[in-house]
């Protein structure tokens, strides 16, 4: 059948309270290798995980608040969602969810600890009250969160990492990075990258990564501190700019004010033949950028 | 009709949009329901305000292609949600509330007169913007930079109850420390009024304050 919608939602309505404290779930469906799978879940924690078969399975348990398990759509969209019928605090949902590996994933959730592991496809995941990790070679991620951290892993392609009150943390990604958080930390290591744009308002920011031979690297702060390890053989246009902090350069160079009628301090310079591109801009934190052996 | 049902079609009822059997059953439910008579109310009234805005072209800034994307990601989330019948978490409000703010953001944004570069009244939580020797075309920017915030903090405020404790204080915090980065930058460009990067920083500090707003209007909406 082309075209099969399947719906099943635990009949817990009838059930006596005691009992709908600790449900455990076990479903299963077909689906498409490269279909979507949408999760939405109010609080409690998902994983999901990666697989090699063509089929979703959902084990778990169901805890308070959390009225039923919904699993609906087709083989090319399978939709999971949690059912509760009042205000998230209070609802838990344990959910492990296993899914074909090169899936694209939505996740939605407002308090839930979110995983993905081993998935391939392009993975979209938000919350408020939530920590997020991606790890695997997703072949794109969007994960953000308002309080809690967020961490990427060996993704393959573009990654937007971001959260408002939480540390940031990316390893080991092919591709290009958006990342930025207001007063977390956000550190960037690993891997080898295209373009990499980092922002705080007042968290430090870390980069110690590989660059192809044209990358870019935009970091901008205004009160955390910058620190970009660099390998020592890389070949960029610098561009440092502080209004009250410090710069500091292993690849030499002093900053000096572009006037006289300003605190701005900057210092612009070129390694090898000036292939890549790093701009560094902060209002008080300090700029450092070391040498990798 | 459910409060739920209701609350997917009172956009297009408040917009006279709605015809036939759904205009009648949604008459119907609102004569009978006090919550959502006052929805209905409150989407009139937000409407209202939006409509009393002058109207002219929008101002040719950086500042307002940001914006209306990220509004029109709001518009696409509402479809999203609105799209589907399940009920994930209770949603007494609806989105209703959030789209008539972003119409009065629209509004404020593109209504502006051009010219006027003075102070708004502080709806937020930025007390003021400076004056001293900022070039006019920033100190507008800023003005509706202010005043879109101020409109989402309005908003937002009748949110707050469906965030945890520890969640609103870490906004709270965030935007304290947002608007303390902000202050730092406005002395910054008193000294050295006119300065690019510092225009920039100040521009993209309000816009992280700004993108704060609406994701967590667009996610409290879903509660």
């Amino acid at each position: 059948m082309k075209t099969m919608t399947s719906m099943m939602v635990l009949a817990l309505a009838v059930a006596p309270a005691s009992l709908r404290a600790q449900q455990k779930l076990d479903e299963k469906r077909s689906a498409a290798r490269d279909g979507v799978v949408e999760i939405e879940s109010a609080a409690g924690s998902i994983h999901v995980i990666g697989w090699n078969r063509a089929e979703v399975t959902v084990t778990g348990t169901l805890g308070p608040g959390a009225e039923g398990l919904e699993i609906s759509g087709g083989s090319h969209r399978t939709q999971i969602s949690v059912e509760t019928d009042r205000n998230p605090h209070g609802v838990n949902a344990d959910l492990e969810i296993h899914v074909p590996a090169g899936s694209r994933i939505e996740i939605n959730s407002f308090a839930a600890t979110i995983a993905v592991s081993e998935v391939t496809g392009a993975v979209t995941a938000e919350g408020v009250n939530s920590s997020i990790s991606v790890a695997g070679g997703s072949k794109e991620v969007s994960a953000q969160t308002v309080n809690g951290t967020v961490d990427v892993s060996g993704a393959t392609g573009r990654v937007h990492a971001e959260s408002v009150n939480g540390a940031v943390t990316v390893k080991g990604v092919k591709g290009s990075i958006e990342a930025s958080t207001t007063n977390g930390r956000l550190v960037v290591t690993g891997g080898t990258l295209e373009h990499v744009g980092l922002e705080t308002v007042s968290g430090p920011i870390r980069f110690e990564g590989d660059l192809t031979k044209a990358a870019s690297i935009e970091a901008q702060t205004v009160s955390g501190n910058v620190d970009l390890v660099l390998p020592a053989t890389i070949s960029a246009d610098f561009s440092l700019t502080t209004f009250s902090g410090d710069i500091q350069s292993d690849f030499g160079g002093a900053a000096r004010r572009p006037n006289k009628h300003t605190s701005q301090k900057e210092l612009e310079f070129t390694t090898g033949d000036g292939d890549a591109k790093v701009e560094v801009q902060t209002l008080s934190g300090a700029i450092v950028i070391k040498k990798r052996p | 009709m459910t409060c739920g049902e209701v609350q997917e079609l009172i956009d297009d009822y408040v917009d006279g949009a709605l015809t036939g059997p759904e205009l009648h059953e949604v008459e119907l439910h609102i004569a009978s329901c006090a919550a959502c008579r006052e929805e209905e109310r409150q989407l009139r009234a937000l409407i209202a305000r939006a409509s009393a805005l002058p109207r002219e072209k929008a101002p040719p800034r950086d500042l307002w292609p940001g914006i209306a994307a990220r509004l029109g990601e709001h518009g696409d989330a509402r479809a999203r949600w609105s799209g589907t019948r399940r009920v994930l978490f209770s949603r007494p409000m609806g989105l209703a509330a959030a789209a008539a703010v972003a119409l009065a953001l629209l509004s404020v944004l593109v209504g502006r007169p051009t010219g006027q570069a003075t102070p708004p009244s502080p709806t937020g939580s930025i007390e003021t913007v400076s004056t001293k020797g900022t070039p006019a075309p920033v100190l507008a920017a800023e003005t509706d930079y202010v005043r879109a915030t101020g409109q989402l903090m309005d908003a937002l405020s009748a949110r707050r109850s469906g965030l945890s404790p520890e969640t609103v204080k870490a906004v709270d915090d965030n935007l304290k420390t947002i608007d303390d980065a902000l202050r730092q930058i406005r002395v910054a460009l008193d000294k050295d009024p006119g300065n690019r990067q510092l225009t920039k920083m100040l521009a993209s500090t309000h816009q992280k304050k700004l993108d704060l707003l609406l994701r967590l209007l667009k996610l409290t909406s879903q509660i």
